[in-house]
């Protein structure tokens, strides 16, 4: 019976201008629902009176959704699709002219091109933020190696890298409260503002911008007493830090001070923070990423290459939150540019690793 | 075009529009799936136009719900869907027009006398 019921929506559903993707997501809900129903011991006739007739259903996706076929948008999507098509070849030529100029190093960066225009007029029309998302690896790789090659500063530009899961977190700040999105932000602003006080040789005590990241975080806790009382062990623990490194010039002891938040912290065994209890997963994987690049970059100076770690944490997110039969195109932004990358930097394969981005389209017209 | 709410007739389109308000309100609450907003408002309301999930969707469409999957134990990995802010922005917005309008019904109705 339930095959039928879903069979037939798909079959309703198939005569409106919909992508086989969007109905395989309403059939998939049709049917969670459905088990759903048989959980609590309806018979088929109650489910279906609780979810619809499959006409009725499809007449009001149809009506809220103008799944009708809309020349408009056929048009449209007629239009992207020539775009995307014509765009390898494209960049082909854009390449050859340039190589003949002397220029196929820089050149083929326009090979670039043939994701972002696949992602830019494939995802038109849909959620703006998620392209943004999609985009951002190519854009701040874009970045990176203009400022590399104009520059010659790898380092520190590979900061810039650090964009990409800050937007990926900017962008599913709608789930999050203004509080909880600037907890998952500050370990990147933290590690840039660190860089940079590093830069005018201020390391020690600069590295004091990552007590931003616990003391912002205690900014979640309920008990708000106890966070007042929280944040004071860490001001003074910092204030003890300053004025022994300065005054006594003894920052060992002063590093000391900061057993005061720890013994406080185990003390109240209050760590109530509702930011850990959304997408622990998530905020694990930036924790030990951070960690990672840090105690990779001291021990074994990987700080030009080490950075591919964060990419992690928007390829946790997509794993955890995202639907799995979506999973292949949602990475395969971030394994083409981890794959791009370290053909680059390992192997010196500059001019051939972009391959890895045609990755992109390919997993696009798999999924389809 | 019309159905019947408590005997009185309410056209379709303000019972969509109500309906809407409260799918909001139960997502507010607590993220939730799919059947169980279904349910949680039939139990108020007569429900038999299977509007529940083609607002479910619009709203997620328009940004006011966010999804994810969890396991279930058994079976598929359930859809939950989660408010927005810019939903609880919406909501508000919903709800205080809601109760103006519903103020303003009651006064001209003859107010706690015609409640007698």
């Amino acid at each position: 019976m339930k095959d039928k019921y879903l069979k037939e929506i798909r079959i309703l559903l198939g005569l409106y201008d919909i992508t086989r993707a969007e109905i395989d997501d309403i059939i998939n809900d049709y049917s969670q629902m459905y088990d759903d129903g048989r959980e609590r011991g309806l018979t088929d006739a109650e489910i279906i009176d609780y979810l619809g007739k499959p006409q009725k259903i499809v007449d009001e996706l149809s009506e809220n959704y103008q799944l009708c076929d809309n020349n408009k948008s056929r048009h449209h999507h007629r239009h992207s699709n020539k775009i995307i098509a014509l765009m390898p070849f494209l960049c082909v030529i854009v390449f050859f002219i340039l190589g003949r100029y002397g220029y196929y190093h820089p050149g083929w960066v326009v090979f670039l091109l043939i994701p972002v225009s696949g992602i830019i007029f494939g995802m038109s029309g849909k959620n703006k933020t998620h392209m943004l998302t999609a985009l951002s690896p190519f854009l701040v790789t874009g970045i990176y190696l203009i400022i590399g090659f104009v520059t010659h500063i790898w380092h520190p530009t590979w900061l810039v890298f650090l964009a990409v899961p800050v937007i990926a977190i900017l962008n599913s700040g709608k789930t999050m409260r203004p509080i909880e999105t600037i907890t998952a932000l500050s370990p990147f602003v933290a590690v840039t503002v660190f860089f940079i006080l590093g830069n005018f040789g201020y390391w020690n005590p600069g590295w004091l911008v990552f007590m931003l990241i616990p003391m912002i975080g205690i900014l979640n806790m309920k008990n708000k007493a106890r966070a007042f009382w929280f944040e004071m062990t860490f001001i003074v623990a910092i204030g003890v830090y300053l004025y022994c490194g300065y005054a006594l010039g003894r920052w060992d002891y002063g590093a000391l001070a900061f057993l005061l938040p720890v013994i406080y912290g185990v003390l109240i065994n209050d760590f109530n923070i509702d930011f850990f209890k959304h997408g622990l997963a998530v905020k694990i994987t930036a924790i030990i990423a951070i960690a990672i690049y840090f105690v990779g970059g001291i021990f074994f100076n990987s700080w030009g290459y080490l950075w591919l770690i964060f990419l992690l944490v928007p390829v946790v997110a997509i794993i955890v939150k995202g639907p799995r039969k979506n999973w292949f195109v949602a990475l395969s932004p971030f394994i083409a540019t981890t794959i791009f990358f370290v053909l680059g930097y390992f192997c010196d394969l500059w001019t051939i690793s972009w391959l890895a981005f045609l990755l992109i389209p390919i997993a696009g017209i798999l999924n389809k | 075009m019309h159905g019947t709410v408590g005997g009185a007739i309410v056209n379709s389109q303000f019972k969509k529009g109500v309906i809407e308000m409260c799918v909001l309100h139960i997502v507010a609450q607590k993220d939730i799936y799919g059947f169980a907003v279904i349910e949680a408002i039939s139990k108020e309301i007569d429900v038999n136009e299977n509007t529940i999930y083609p607002i479910l969707r619009r709203l997620t469409e328009q940004g006011y719900f966010d999804t994810f999957t969890e396991a279930t134990g058994i079976g598929a990995p359930r859809k939950y869907y989660t408010i927005t802010n810019q939903g609880r922005l919406h909501l508000d917005e919903y709800e205080s027009e809601w109760r103006k309008f519903s103020k303003g019904v009651f006064n001209l109705l003859g107010g706690e006398k015609h409640e007698r």
